[in-house]
């Protein structure tokens, strides 16, 4: 969790439910574990570059839907979205304090 | 206009934004179909020193059902790339642009076309080509002075000379009297008959006259789009007809850092569509226009009750007082526009005009449909009122660049067409007089407009003014 800083959070919504955050580290290391169950994979067929998604470009994240604890990562040109309830929590745990 | 700036966040992304789509069987060679999809409405062609390009973060589409579902059963793909030659200068150009790979060109741009056959997961895709080459815009006699030369070298012919292709910068095809139209309803050349009465009559002027557009120019074999494979002879055969549509889709995610360029990831969203000229424009209300542009084709039936009881009839007979007596009657009724939902949602079915039909089936979506078994028209034949002026090659059969679509339009929602599903409606005599007059043509739609000019071979639409040889438009462009 390290690289996941408020410097790094670029966009909150319109209530603590639901946020965007930006990653420069590993997915997994931004989640604090490897917990997350991916539930979808939107593999972009538009893409021109055919390496597969890795976390070394800028990924964006966000919640989709926090009651659900379900995360979109968009990564390269795919979607991935996943069911991480701790990711959820803690990045509804950064909105409060910042701002608090 | 036909679709340029007609959604109001769609507005705010002209690179995004398409204005107009054409789908014809080539005058030049009849065996294949040319598409061309146009965006980046109203450029001013002095807009320097960044001039206009298409967008290399913008996924272009022009797609073709030819099944009548209301998805695409032959894509092709269009992705740009940017090459900036020299970033210590503000300048577009740093001396005359003589060839398309000069290095006097210090913002070039590429391109690569992906034909995709099926949708979805089955989707199958090849890629025909990469690294064509636009065009510069046209900026002016010093930069760009042999421009025709300059675009026939981006005229390229890909997939063994089967296909050509064409994108870059093009004088905007399309005519039609903005100033007076969305002064609530006027047309010039019947104002005097406006609820705001100003006397006189006066010919209309093309807004669009000394505009240029971003156009996207494919030409393909038909046997490439039937779903047989053929190149059908027969009008009434469903295998001749085809629906066609553009799309422009943007990345999900975008992050714009203070510090770095902004990132963009995740798939591609569709943020753009069009098929029929003015759907989303004149039918679609203000507050579904943007909903409109992100729902495929196959989503339009919640949409077509807004065909079926289009605002703008219910208005001509309070804008016109006294002049569209049997319209407002019909509007009165109730009536269900059965003549617009087939001419704009599921093509025209056959038994109704003679000889012509290019009915998809009853899924209700908004394409361009064309029977590519209709030859294309002569042009000293071509009558701008396509169907309407007895012409089956023209709009709504498909649609040509020189087609006066807004007379067309215009006519067939004041009733003029209500005849072809309900014979005992006659209609007012002024639907079938109603033009905005801008093209200089007549009232027949039998002389070509005057206003813009045209070409006869691929890609059809002709070169780009350049921003040197046009006056502002406020001033009177030529």
């Amino acid at each position: 969790m390290g690289s996941l800083s408020r410097r790094n959070f670029i966009q909150a919504g319109g209530t603590a439910a639901a946020g965007a955050v930006a990653l420069r580290g590993g997915i997994a290391e931004a989640a604090g574990v490897g917990a997350a169950d991916v539930v979808s994979s939107g593999v972009d067929h538009h893409t021109t570059t055919a390496h597969e998604p890795t976390a070394a470009e800028p990924v964006v994240v966000f919640v989709r839907d926090a009651a659900k604890g379900e995360i979109a990562v968009l990564v390269n040109g795919d979607e991935l979205v996943a069911r991480d309830k701790v990711l959820v929590g803690r990045v509804q745990k950064i909105i409060q304090q910042g701002r608090s | 206009m036909s679709s340029h700036r007609e959604a109001p966040e769609m507005a705010k992304d002209p690179v995004a934004d398409s204005t107009d789509v054409y789908a014809f069987v080539s005058p030049d060679r009849p065996d294949h179909v040319t598409l061309i999809a146009n965006y980046i409405p109203f450029e001013d062609p002095a807009g320097g020193p960044n001039f206009y390009e298409f967008g290399a973060d913008v996924l272009y589409k022009i797609l073709v059902d030819h099944n009548g579902d209301g998805y695409p059963d032959v894509t092709y793909e269009f992705n740009f790339e940017t090459i900036l030659g020299n970033a210590e200068t503000f300048l577009y150009n740093t001396g005359p642009i003589a060839d398309i790979a000069s290095a006097n060109w210090n913002r070039k741009q590429f391109y690569s076309v992906t034909r995709v056959k099926g949708y979805g997961r089955k989707a199958r895709r090849r890629l025909l080509a990469s690294g064509l080459a636009c065009p510069p815009c046209n900026v002016g006699p010093r930069s760009t002075a042999n421009y025709p030369a300059l675009a026939a070298q981006a005229t390229h012919s890909i997939d063994g000379d089967r296909i050509k292709v064409f994108a870059g910068q093009r004088l905007d095809g399309f005519y039609v009297d903005l100033g007076s139209i969305f002064d609530l309803g006027a047309l010039r050349p019947f104002q005097s008959a406006h609820l705001i009465n100003i006397p006189g009559t006066a010919e209309g002027v093309d807004s669009l006259r000394a505009a240029n557009v971003h156009s996207i120019a494919i030409e393909v074999p038909i046997s490439d789009l039937t779903i047989d494979g053929s190149t059908p002879t027969d009008p009434m055969s469903p295998s001749a007809v085809i629906g066609v549509w553009t799309s422009a889709s943007r990345r999900k995610g975008q992050v714009r850092d203070g510090h770095e360029s902004s990132h963009q990831s995740g798939p591609f969203v569709q943020v753009s569509r069009l098929g029929n000229p003015l759907i989303n424009e004149v039918i679609i209300p203000m507050g579904d226009k943007d909903r409109w542009n992100k729902l495929s084709p196959a989503d339009d039936a919640e949409f077509a009750h807004y065909v079926g009881h289009p605002e703008l009839a219910g208005l001509l007979p309070v804008l016109y007082p006294g002049v569209f007596p049997n319209l407002a009657a019909l509007n009165a009724s109730g009536f269900e526009r059965a003549d617009l939902l087939a001419i704009l949602m599921t093509g025209i079915p056959g038994g109704i005009i003679a000889g012509f039909q290019n009915f998809t089936g009853t899924t209700q979506c908004d394409e361009l449909r064309l029977n590519v078994a209709i030859p294309p028209t002569p042009a000293a034949q071509r009558n701008l009122f396509g169907i309407l002026g007895g012409d089956l090659a023209g709009f709504p059969n498909g649609r040509r660049v020189q087609d006066d679509i807004i007379a067309i339009e215009l006519r067939a929602v004041a009733g003029a067409t209500v005849p072809l599903v309900n014979p005992a409606f006659t209609p007012d005599g002024a639907a079938g007089a109603l033009r905005d007059g801008s093209s200089g043509s007549d009232a027949t739609g039998a002389t070509p407009p005057t206003t813009v000019s045209y070409l006869e071979t691929f890609p059809f639409l002709d070169n780009p003014k350049s921003g040197y040889e046009v006056q502002p438009l406020a001033v009177g462009a030529p």
